[in-house]
């Protein structure tokens, strides 16, 4: 994009009051620029569940990690985010119209599935795949020193949004992962997913 | 998913219009099985999210569509009905992402 053109998507960004359209519109902006760079962003963790659910947790930052072989150095970040006006941060967080963009490490995932490619009039961005999610925060809600409220919460509403087909997802890879060493919580998610599938009225067994 | 837009089932490619199309329905749905707000109360970033966001962890969620939650944000940001659980634990993410650079 010209600088003009970034200029006017971020006039648009600003425009809107939707967090969540502002903070993935932006995710979309950063993510292009560095895709134009050699790079391949992916929006992760809780930014992530937040398209996917609109479950209002979000913060105000949005992660980024990097898929493929290369991830960008401190000076190619800042190459790459100098070219949004009035951008300030350091190495890893950077502030774009007030929201705060993380540009992390290599993404970790265990899914065999695809990312979820989101577009939007500025660009697309991807998502770390489902699966991973719903198996991190069953994790971090139940398998951690005690209950974790927000986390469950998380995994509840992503589950959920799975279960009535708003989010594809692949049962079989949430099962595989959850098996791993990593995580050891495949009981927990299939409970879980009971538990949401009960109130939601449905009597999927996991595969 | 409510809409003309995204009546066929997701895969792993939405459109800008199917996203926007099933916003309410993903909503309804996670209302129905935790709470309205889940923010997280703390984490590594709190400073400067609270220092940038007026006490808050972020801005008001700001969805016009959504009056029960625009009434919990006027009443203190969405705290009434906000997990309340103090520091919560990191994810397996965040650890990832403390050791990056």
């Amino acid at each position: 994009m010209t600088t003009e053109e970034i200029k006017a998507g971020l006039q648009r960004i600003e425009n809107e009051t939707d967090t969540n359209v502002k903070a993935l519109l932006l995710a979309a902006l950063v993510c292009g620029e560095f895709r134009a760079a050699g790079f391949e962003p992916v929006v992760v963790g809780g930014s992530a569940i937040e398209f996917y659910t609109d479950g209002a947790y979000m913060s105000g930052d949005t992660d980024i990690c990097w898929k493929g072989l290369r991830i960008p150095s401190p000076v190619e970040k800042a190459a790459v985010i100098s070219k949004f006006p009035e951008a300030e941060g350091t190495i890893r967080t950077w502030k774009i119209l007030g929201m705060y963009v993380d540009l992390l490490g290599e993404v970790t995932t265990y899914a065999e599935s695809d990312y979820t490619r989101l577009e939007t009039p500025l660009g697309f961005v991807e998502l770390q795949p489902v699966e991973d999610l719903i198996v991190e925060r069953v994790f971090s809600a139940r398998c951690w020193t005690g209950r974790n409220e927000a986390s469950e919460g998380c995994a509840k509403k992503l589950i959920a949004a799975t279960l009535r087909g708003e989010a594809a997802v692949d049962w079989s890879q949430v099962e595989r992962i959850a098996r791993l060493p990593a995580y050891q919580c495949s009981a927990e998610v299939k409970q879980m997913r009971d538990e949401v599938a009960a109130i939601l009225g449905q009597t999927e067994e996991m595969p | 998913m409510s809409g003309e837009a995204a009546k066929k089932k997701p895969g792993r490619v939405f459109t800008w219009e199917e996203w926007q199309a099933g916003r309410a329905e993903r909503r309804r749905l996670g209302n129905l099985v935790a709470l309205p707000i889940i923010r997280r109360q703390s984490s590594a970033d709190d400073a400067r999210l609270r220092a940038a966001f007026d006490g808050e962890r972020g801005p008001p969620f700001g969805k016009a569509w959504d009056a029960e939650l625009e009434a919990l944000e006027g009443g203190g940001r969405g705290r009434k009905l906000a997990i309340d659980g103090g520091c919560d634990p990191p994810t397996l993410a965040d650890l990832s992402q403390q050791t990056h650079p």
